[in-house]
């Protein structure tokens, strides 16, 4: 039932998959022509359909939109996952970053020690970006549920 | 009878790194450099070859009502596309083919991963590093491309003493050449660590015979289950984080 609406609907609206307006766009193209009464019930079912759809699109959306906040979130193994490589990253990073400094400029331990500990506030500040961007992921989920 | 008890209780029975070995296939040597074509070259090839065959053909038909394989490709369509709009807008619309390219190539290897005796390409770092490269080259790249010199305002933080400017340049710097590290770690770890404690617990239930067995294999059953969503979360991690990653290149927050 649904899919043949779907199928005319589509059929009648050239259908772009990036675009939100596409529907919005017809429905006002179709309302100016159709003389006659009888084009002009089937130019209202038509637009009763479309309202429906458009509710049912609407309800779709809400559903994904949270669906994707859920998404976001993952799972809780994953998240700590995320945070941990963000993490060691920083360190690896720093570290060889200094090691390499110390083999062209012969300075040994200096630039890695430097910058282990730049490489740890580094990898830190990743930590608390991404923590900071799944909270803001959760908060997006109490928003859509209201 | 001796030897065979030496060959069961010397690893080579019970070897779950075994399944990550690279085995050449065809010997290649080009000016003395090993370019022979390996296992993990053939699976590349054959995830390549089953995301042209899928798109290709489900989408053959462009049918107005989709039927179920053209449903699959347009799902997969939309779902990339909607995953760029949403983190980097409409000026992130012309790098879909890439980013498609990427998300699609990283999921049909974690999944031939899945199937029995496949080897997993995206459980060597060798190729997630190479992966995260392309993404973090072309995403510099494109920064410099768009803003020029001003991309190096990237790194400046806004709102903070002058006296700590260099010090959290640095540290922002750091932070920045962190990102194709923890992206390729983060892929080749997951799927490495998953792989090898199915390796791990299938061997637990030939260890355990047909009395003690049963559990490790209902174990096996959920964790393999578990491994199919990592496989897919983890080409979701990695292709929204290039999204995020190209966000900040075009419009520098």
């Amino acid at each position: 039932m649904l899919r043949q609406e779907y199928g005319k609907i589509r059929q009648s609206c050239t259908f772009h998959p990036l675009g939100e307006n596409s529907f919005v766009a017809d429905k006002n193209k179709r309302s100016e022509t159709g003389s006659d009464s009888k084009a002009e019930q089937r130019l209202k079912s038509f637009e009763n359909r479309l309202d429906s759809l458009d509710d049912e699109l609407g309800r779709v959306r809400s559903l994904k939109a949270s669906a994707r906040v859920q998404n976001r979130r993952g799972t809780a193994m994953g998240m700590a996952f995320r945070l941990v490589t963000e993490l060691v990253a920083g360190l690896a990073v720093g570290g060889f970053l200094g090691w390499w400094i110390d083999k062209w400029l012969g300075t040994m331990p200096l630039f890695l020690l430097i910058f282990f500990a730049l490489g740890a506030a580094a990898g830190i500040l990743n930590v608390i970006r991404v923590a900071k961007s799944m909270q803001t992921g959760v908060d997006d989920g109490d928003d859509t549920a209201k | 009878m001796a030897a065979d008890a030496v060959e069961h209780g010397g690893g080579a029975a019970f070897d779950p790194m075994h399944q990550f070995q690279v085995k050449r296939l065809v010997s290649f040597d080009v000016f003395g450099l090993d370019a022979s074509f390996t296992n993990a070259a053939a699976f590349m090839v054959l995830a390549v070859v089953v995301i042209s065959v899928f798109t290709i053909a489900s989408m053959s038909g462009r049918a107005i009502v989709p039927g179920r394989m053209q449903s699959m490709a347009e799902l997969s369509y939309e779902f990339v596309a909607s995953m760029i709009r949403d983190t980097v807008g409409n000026a992130g619309q012309k790098y879909f083919p890439f980013i498609f390219s990427l998300f699609m190539f990283v999921l049909v290897s974690n999944m031939l991963g899945m199937l029995p005796y496949s080897f997993t390409v995206t459980s060597h770092i060798a190729v997630t590093v190479a992966l995260a490269l392309v993404v973090f080259i072309g995403v510099t790249v494109i920064g410099f491309v768009k803003h020029g010199v001003g991309f190096l305002k990237f790194f400046v933080p806004s709102g903070i003493p002058k006296a700590l400017v260099p010090l959290l340049v640095v540290i922002e710097v750091i932070s920045y050449l962190t990102r194709p590290l923890s992206l390729s770690v983060r892929l080749f770890a997951n799927m490495m660590a998953g792989h090898t404690m199915l390796k791990v617990f299938a061997s637990f239930v030939i260890g355990l015979g047909i009395l003690g067995g049963w559990a490790p294999l209902a174990f096996m059953v959920a964790f393999t289950g578990l491994e199919i969503l990592v496989a897919f979360l983890q080409a979701y991690v990695f292709a929204i984080l290039t999204c995020i990653y190209l966000n900040d290149a075009l419009h520098m927050h």
